[in-house]
């Protein structure tokens, strides 16, 4: 379509306009991490930096007032490990069973799967809450889930919820059905097993759907807030790092009453925070667009 | 294979052994071994851990429960009949759905003009996306913690010091019934907003380029084709994109969670909040659990409208 010089050079003025605006946070946010607290307070609109060195961050991670950081952060490693391993098997496993197989019933189950999808997570959160306050024999619970508290404050409750990834399932189905039989034929005729099959024809064809998925995931767990603190938030050893970080800022927050609030040090905890994201979606980006589309379904 | 013949084999060789015949047997059901062996495990899982709650869930809105005292007390359709009479409740859910409609529009809005641009044939696309995708990636708990900072009410709070610029007198934002609102709406647009955006441009691209050919063949001009191809071929995604994004506004609780506590004068208490409060705050876990289950209809209703097209469209 032709355009018109003024037209197309609007678009960009548009664009680049609006782009800083939504980027405007982000570069304060890090620019105020090499501000002293006065010259912050004299450029308060967008802080100028003095200085150029880790002295609001290094505190950050060192810090243990809300529990201790490098904790939280080793604490979500796992987290992260744990459900990337669940999510893979169940999605691999799962969207071969209802991509290739033929079983009674499988559509009956795909669907009751699916309604999964409908619910969301945070409505879950009180009955979870729940049952897992009230687990029978755990944590000085009873057979009748009394008298302790169950799994509530504990590791456990940061990791058996939410391993089976119903959305990465559909996900990997779909992906499944675009690949033509002749592939798992080919194989078989070569004795191959049904292990060998899903591990060395499919896993390779399927990879940039479980990379979207991973990225997914892992953005997903590293800012996982409402479920640790309602699972786990009255133990602060074990908190995550979205919630430790949260803490440390409003604890930060709270002091401003007293003395000057540090904000350029506030603002190296939640730099810190958004690193590990955003340098894994800088470097997967190119799989999102196709992961999310894909997706189609939650958002 | 071989033994599956055995009304040709059985003249031929002797009858079979017990092993021989689970060989068999094994054989010919190896879709649903293999797909019970995998999917059994999984379903289990899933009952607990989904159905069993939403079980849960519903009995305890019917009871009175301070989460400390087992078991609760059956109460009938008290919560219920306590949420729709209340004004508290009331007002609520007159915060949900404003604050909900506001970043339902905006986020359309936004999201749909901005992917239009992008769409144009334009340098440097990725970047922009990329930007705008920034701060779904990053966590909004954290990001409206840090709000505070911008909303400090001090003449060199952040937003106080822009509109300093213009001469503007300092507005004590979190004291405002008014002001409040308006910038956690305005922070769930900025976390949302780029997932919006990117379905759009996927949306966008998608259309067969065939077609604006087609158009211009025919001597349509830009505003007919983006007329007759641009809005029916964007229609599907559209819709899908504002059920998800109105699911999605109906449960914002990030700002009122870690910032405004639902305040000032419950302007920000927005339904997910009043739920979190009322179960962990006032331990009136049956309350909390009967506005869940009237969320939970609700979004329920909004989400079978895109199991439709979800349909159509796998």
């Amino acid at each position: 379509m032709r355009r018109s010089f003024p037209f197309s050079a609007l678009i960009y003025v548009i664009l680049t306009t609006t782009s800083l605006v939504i980027l405007y946070p982000l570069l304060f946010m890090v620019s105020a991490t090499f501000t002293s607290t006065a010259q912050y307070y004299r450029t308060s609109f967008f802080p100028i930096p003095d200085f150029f060195d880790l002295r609001n961050y290094v505190p950050v991670l060192l810090d243990c007032s809300q529990g201790c950081i490098y904790q939280a952060m080793l604490t979500t490693g796992l987290r992260e490990a744990w459900y990337l391993v669940w999510m893979l098997i169940i999605s691999i496993f799962g969207g071969y069973v209802f991509a290739r197989l033929r079983f009674p019933g499988k559509n009956a189950l795909f669907l009751f799967l699916l309604s999964g999808l409908m619910v969301p997570d945070i409505l879950l959160l009180l009955p979870l809450y729940v049952m897992l306050a009230r687990w029978p024999l755990i944590g000085g619970n009873d057979l009748l889930g009394q008298g302790g508290s169950g799994f509530v404050n504990t590791w456990p409750a940061l990791f058996i919820l939410g391993m089976v990834n119903v959305l990465a399932l559909f996900l990997i189905k779909q992906n499944y059905e675009m690949i033509p039989g002749e592939y798992e034929e080919a194989a078989l005729v070569d004795g191959a097993g049904t292990l060998r099959i899903i591990l060395q024809v499919y896993v390779p064809m399927l990879r940039p759907a479980l990379t979207a998925l991973s990225l997914l995931v892992f953005i997903g767990i590293w800012n996982d807030y409402l479920g640790p603190l309602i699972f786990v938030g009255g133990n602060k050893d074990i908190t995550p790092i979205a919630l430790t970080v949260q803490r440390l800022i409003y604890g930060l927050t709270q002091r401003q009453a007293e003395t000057i609030a540090d904000f350029p040090l506030i603002f190296g905890a939640t730099t810190l925070m958004s690193i590990p994201p955003i340098v894994v979606y800088f470097a997967l980006q190119r799989y999102i667009v196709q992961g999310l589309v894909g997706v189609g379904i939650k958002g | 294979m071989e033994t599956s013949g055995r009304a040709v084999g059985a003249a031929a060789r002797p009858t079979p052994t017990w092993s021989e015949r689970f060989a068999t047997w094994r054989w010919r059901h190896r879709h649903p071994l293999v797909a019970y062996a995998i999917l059994t495990p999984m379903l289990v899982y899933f009952i607990i851990f989904t159905w069993i709650p939403m079980l849960v869930l519903a009995v305890i809105s019917f009871t009175e429960y301070n989460v400390v005292e087992w078991p609760p007390t059956f109460v009938g359709l008290k919560n219920y009949v306590q949420i729709f009479t209340d004004p508290y409740y009331h007002k609520v859910i007159q915060v949900t759905v404003t604050l909900g409609v506001a970043v339902l529009v905006l986020n359309m809005a936004i999201g749909l003009t901005i992917a239009l641009l992008l769409n144009e044939k334009i340098k440097g696309r990725g970047l922009y996306r990329t930007i705008w995708y920034l701060p779904v990636v990053i966590s909004g708990a954290v990001m409206a913690q840090t709000l505070v900072i911008f909303l400090y009410p001090g003449e060199n709070g952040v937003f106080n010091s822009i509109i300093g610029l213009v001469g503007l007198k300092p507005v004590i934002w979190t004291q405002s019934t008014f002001w409040t609102p308006f910038w956690i709406s305005l922070f769930a647009v900025w976390r949302g907003v780029g997932v919006v955006v990117i379905f759009f441009l996927a949306g966008l691209q998608s259309i067969d380029p065939v077609l604006y050919e087609a158009a211009r063949v025919d001597g349509a001009d830009r505003r007919q084709s983006f007329r007759h191809v641009t809005i029916p071929q964007l229609a599907p995604i559209t819709l899908f994109v504002f059920v998800t994004q109105c699911v999605g506004a109906l449960q914002m609780w990030e700002a009122p969670l870690v910032l405004t506590f639902g305040g000032p004068e419950n302007s920000t208490r927005t339904m997910v909040y009043s739920i979190y409060s009322d179960a962990f705050g006032n331990l009136t876990m049956g309350l909390a659990t009967a506005q869940s289950v009237i969320l939970l209809v609700v979004l329920l209703a909004l989400s079978a409208t895109n199991l439709r097209v979800f349909r159509v469209k796998y």
